[in-house]
């Protein structure tokens, strides 16, 4: 028997209620995202790729249809119970690579860890091994900037993987990102993917960027087009 | 150009219209800042102007005004006056104060007059009579009239009577008549009673004797050469001068008691200019985008400076305005506790209503622009020279801010400038220097915080990272990162707090001051005075055979008689005094600058020489073995000064002799208090008991030791009563500051809030981060606060207090201010936290962390 999706969506919309119209931003989306799999969700600005990945990191809560992570309804969770699977289980990389100005490097990474209140030497060996990895051991104590671009979204998927969540969602990871240190954080994502079993969902409108993916969603006006 | 002016103006709307919690703080914090100022200016200026008002009733038509202190003069002097070549009229007065028995607190100002030569001076008119008052009414005994306010009030009228305590006497007078509110019967706000001079003269123990004359000139002769003229004919204890040198003397005399009221009130502008300050660092820093956008539209450097400058008049303006409402009205609420305290140390003084000078509030309007101004002058010049091409990239917007280093050099010029500044003296009797120390002192402190801050929140951080607390190192980057506008909260806060604990120091070890000496200097076992002694303004003595009587009444072991009276020395009133130094010598004390008082009070005997207050040594430079000139009835007479003694009973100095000295030069003077110090075995209450009996009725109180201290005690706390509503006026500002800056930083951080939410940060952790972070800044306001607030009571002990009032006070640092001020900090940083705090843990996480 296959196992269970990771995250499925169930006639999804989410609706803006602004004036003077309401704004759908997503309607009737179904889909399911499986362990292990490497998902880009592809479409212009504005077609509801972010309100998609907010929805999944339980950051929103959709007007209508379930969201369901592993066997959690997120509709029906509340705040406190949202908190902690972001906490856990997702990891999120924006295009503006959203590190807090004010803390270092290293402490941006701990971060997620610091919040959870895991202890301290335990935070110090997960954060030495994952900035090893990203190849940041030696701006540790930058502040974000004093960092390049491409340093500053490593940094961010660094926060992303700190807590070894189930889920990576990243949000137009390359947007701000010239194509060489695009392609490189899209390199990590895929290694993380691969070799460390991280389930990634790409939100992008760059169709090179949706080929490291394994699935193209293509999306449009809120809806899937496939 | 009209065009361009209506642009400007509706950007200036707009940049006020956008942040309207912001703008309502800061309006209310300038309000609040510029009301307090409001509020003492006009108290103090209507005490004044009362004083001036009642000086100016009773002067009428007066040239010339012919005095001698407190004690009065031979009536013999108005034939001199009268027979004086160019003299038109002189008429003699009593002027006295007293207390209406039955009516609590209720005095009047009672003026004998002679009904022969009043009319060329002063126009009385009976209620419900056209023609000017035959005040020959008044001459059947023990009649008055009274003015129709006070008959009013206290619903009194014709024919009934009123019973006042004359001297150390309850006289009952009948009401001959109800006076119009007009020439002195508006004296003391309406508080007149009128009698035949001699009925006065009998009723306060004044027969044969006088206490003004009045003179109207010839109109050919010169005011000042009458003057000089008169001087000379008439004997070296009496003054002449003009009426209007009497309203001077009341300016002079309240100087240093308004000086010191009014500076306290300038804290709450110049916490209130932190804040207009705040508010526009704030807006500049929001507007960066804004700036850059209008920047590259083709606007100047100098419209976007002057865009803030408006913003900051605009929000100063109506501010102040709103303050001189609300300053109005709480003018009239502590306008009762500062008269209280005025008649209490200086003159009694009645003060109905609030005179809401149009100068006084044009000038607080005038202040509240200007201190907006000044403080708005650097963020608006900042904000002229925001980079386009930076405030239009919001990753280069979110940069590191670092506290400069020429602010630390700046500060620790401006802490050197306080130290030099406290070291010198005094500019005529007013600390000038002093006032500049206490504004360096804040000005250095206040520049010092970015720095403080910086230091804090590394300890923060180090503590923080050590423990593996997320919180706290989200604290401390909130605190690093934004310690430029958190700064200038801080400031803010830390100069209330400096203030409240500086003058919480100063009065707290000015109270424990007079608490030792009152200790120390109170001996006497009983003292007994006229029920009326202690309205002040009142000359009142004991009946003149008490002494002996007193003296016979068994248990009593010594009796020290004191008399008083208020004289003119070098230009300025002061006590001159008689006691017993033989019986203060052996039984009593005194504190000497030098010496034991036991060996002073007998030398001072021994060699007729007299002692003089701290006050009167400094406010006249006179050093002790110097020969003192005073003006006695019998021409003037030197004295050596044989010590100087610490005393805190009147802020106008004081100079005492022995009874003996006195008595050769003044002759028999009525004896104001008698100090009795018991025997042994002696029961005070029996005691007590027998010298009511002696007195035979006459009105007079008999003090235990312990209630005099009590006393003196209560009208040191109900004096600094208002400089407490002050305080507090400041600390609400700052904690204004304090919210809208954590309000702000806030606002500003939506974002970082959506991210550190969108990472695993629960509701509860940004909440509590939000109000750590309010209450670490409290915590840093109420340390810098501290050590300012030390310095600050130091200059004003040993420089503000010594300069103008010229008193000692020993430095003693109340415990209880540690635990207040931090309790206060802590609630209110935390108060002022909470809602920031609450809004942030709301934040929907969606929204905040949306680009565009």
């Amino acid at each position: 028997m296959a196992a269970p999706p990771m995250v499925r969506l169930k006639q999804v919309s989410k609706i803006y209620h602004k004036r003077p119209q309401p704004i759908p931003a997503l309607q009737g989306v179904t889909l399911e995202i499986h362990r292990a799999e490497f998902v880009a969700v592809v479409g212009p600005s504005g077609c509801g790729k972010s309100t998609l990945l907010h929805l999944m990191a339980g950051i929103d809560r959709s007007t209508s249809g379930e969201v369901w992570f592993e066997d959690h309804l997120l509709s029906t969770m509340r705040e406190t119970g949202l908190t902690r699977l972001r906490r856990e289980k997702v990891g999120i990389v924006y295009q503006l690579y959203n590190l807090l100005p004010h803390l270092t490097l290293w402490e941006n990474v701990a971060l997620p860890l610091l919040l959870a209140g895991s202890p301290a030497d335990d935070i110090r060996t997960r954060v030495a091994e994952v900035v090893k990895a990203l190849d940041l051991t030696e701006r540790t104590d930058h502040w974000p900037h004093q960092l390049s671009g491409g340093e500053m979204q490593r940094a961010a998927v660094a926060r992303a993987v700190i807590t070894r969540p189930s889920l990576i969602l990243a949000d137009e990871p390359t947007g701000n990102l010239d194509s060489k240190a695009g392609e490189a954080v899209l390199r990590l994502l895929r290694t993380l993917n691969q070799e460390g079993g991280f389930t990634v969902v790409l939100a992008t409108h760059s169709q090179e960027a949706a080929a490291f993916a394994d699935r193209v969603l293509r999306l449009r006006d809120g809806r899937i087009l496939e | 150009m009209i065009d361009r002016t209506w642009g400007f103006l509706l950007l200036l709307g707009r940049g006020v219209q956008q942040f309207p919690l912001r703008a309502t703080l800061t309006v209310s914090g300038i309000a609040i800042g510029v009301a307090a100022f409001v509020a003492i200016q006009l108290a103090n200026h209507s005490i004044l102007a009362s004083f001036q008002r009642t000086i100016n009733a009773v002067a009428g038509r007066s040239a010339l005004v012919v005095t001698a202190g407190e004690l009065g003069f031979d009536e013999t002097a108005l034939l001199k006056v009268q027979a004086t070549e160019g003299v038109e009229y002189a008429a003699p007065l009593i002027i006295n104060i007293a207390p209406v028995t039955g009516r609590r607190g209720e005095v009047l100002l009672v003026l004998g007059v002679d009904l022969l030569a009043e009319k060329a001076f002063r126009e009385y008119r009976l209620a419900g009579q056209k023609e000017a008052v035959d005040l020959k009414m008044l001459l059947q005994p023990e009649t008055l009239f009274l003015s129709r306010s006070f008959a009013a009030t206290h619903g009194l009228a014709v024919g009934e009577t009123i019973t006042l305590l004359t001297g150390s006497h309850r006289r009952t007078f009948i009401i001959r008549g109800l006076l119009e509110p007009r020439g002195p019967a508006r004296a003391l706000e309406g508080h007149l009673a009128l009698m035949d001079i001699a009925t006065a003269q009998a009723a306060f123990d004044k027969v044969g004797r006088l206490d003004r004359i009045d003179i109207v000139l010839r109109e050919a002769a010169g005011i000042d050469a009458m003057a000089a003229q008169l001087g000379k004919v008439l004997p070296t204890h009496l003054t002449v001068q003009r009426p209007e040198q009497r309203n001077r003397q009341v300016e002079k005399m309240l100087a240093a008691f308004r000086m010191n009221l009014n500076a306290l009130s300038a804290i709450s502008l110049v916490v209130a200019a932190f804040l207009i300050y705040n508010t526009l660092s704030l807006s500049v820093i929001h507007r960066q985008q804004q700036i850059g956008i209008l920047r590259s539209l083709g606007v100047s450097a100098g419209e976007v400076v002057a865009l803030f400058v408006g913003e900051a008049l605009v929000l100063g303006g109506i501010g102040s305005l709103v303050g001189l409402g609300l300053g109005t009205l709480l003018a009239s609420q502590i306008l009762e506790t500062i008269s209280r305290t005025v008649s209490q140390l200086y003159s009694f003084i009645r003060v109905t209503h609030v005179d809401a000078d149009p100068f006084t509030l044009l000038a607080a309007l005038g202040l509240g622009l200007s201190f907006s101004l000044i403080a708005a002058l650097y963020p608006s010049f900042q904000a002229g020279r925001v980079s386009v091409r930076e405030s239009l990239n919001p990753v280069l917007a979110g940069k590191e801010e670092r506290g400069p280093r020429a602010l630390l050099v700046v500060a620790l010029l401006f802490l050197a400038g306080a130290y030099w500044a406290a070291r010198q003296s005094a500019v005529g009797s007013t600390p000038l220097f002093g006032y500049l120390a206490l504004v360096l002192l804040i000005l250095g402190g206040a520049l010092l915080t970015p720095w403080a801050i910086l230091g804090f929140a590394w300890i923060v951080r180090r503590v923080g990272r050590r423990m593996g607390k997320g919180e706290g190192l989200l604290v401390a980057s909130h605190l690093r990162g934004y310690q430029g506008r958190h700064a200038v909260a801080v400031a803010a806060m830390m100069t209330a707090l400096a203030m409240l604990i500086g003058v919480a120091i100063m009065i707290g070890s000015f109270r424990r001051t007079v608490e030792i000496w009152v200790e120390e200097t109170i001996r006497a076992d009983l003292i007994v005075a006229p029920a009326s002694r202690f309205t002040k303004g009142v000359s009142a003595t004991l009946p003149s055979d008490l002494l002996g009587r007193v003296r016979k009444i068994p248990g009593i072991a010594a009796v020290d008689p004191f008399t008083g009276l208020r004289i003119t020395f070098r230009g300025r009133q002061l006590l001159l005094a008689a006691g017993d130094f033989q019986v203060v010598a052996a039984r009593g004390r005194l504190l000497f600058l030098k010496g034991d008082s036991g060996e002073v009070l007998t030398r001072a005997r021994d060699q007729e020489g007299i002692i003089i207050s701290e006050t009167t040594a400094l406010t006249h430079n006179i050093t002790r073995g110097e020969q003192v000139v005073l003006q006695t009835p019998t021409g003037p007479a030197s004295f050596p000064v044989s010590g100087i003694f610490y005393d805190y009973t009147t802020d106008g100095g004081k100079i005492v002799m022995d009874r003996s000295l006195f008595q050769r030069y003044w002759g028999e003077q009525g004896i104001n208090v008698l100090a009795l110090y018991l025997t042994p075995e002696a029961d005070a209450s029996a005691v007590t008991g027998r010298i009511k009996q002696a007195a035979d009725g006459a009105a007079i109180l008999v003090m235990p030791n312990q209630d005099l201290k009590a006393r003196v005690l209560r009208i040191f706390d109900q004096t600094f009563a208002v400089t407490h509503a002050l305080r507090m006026i400041a600390v609400i500002v700052a904690a204004l500051g304090i919210l809208n800056a954590l309000w702000a930083s806030v606002l500003e951080r939506q974002r970082e809030i959506g991210i550190l939410r969108s990472v695993g940060a629960s509701r509860a952790q940004v909440f509590r981060v939000i109000l750590q972070e309010a209450g670490l800044l409290g915590l840093l306001a109420e340390i810098l606060g501290l050590i300012i607030g030390l310095f600050l009571a130091l200059v004003l002990i040993h420089v503000i207090n010594k300069q103008s009032f010229g008193w000692s006070i020993l430095f003693f640092f109340p415990p209880t201010i540690l635990a207040t001020s931090a309790g206060l900090v802590l609630v209110t940083s935390l108060l002022a936290g909470f809602l920031p705090a609450l809004y942030a843990s709301r934040i929907e996480v969606a929204d905040a962390i949306k680009y565009e």
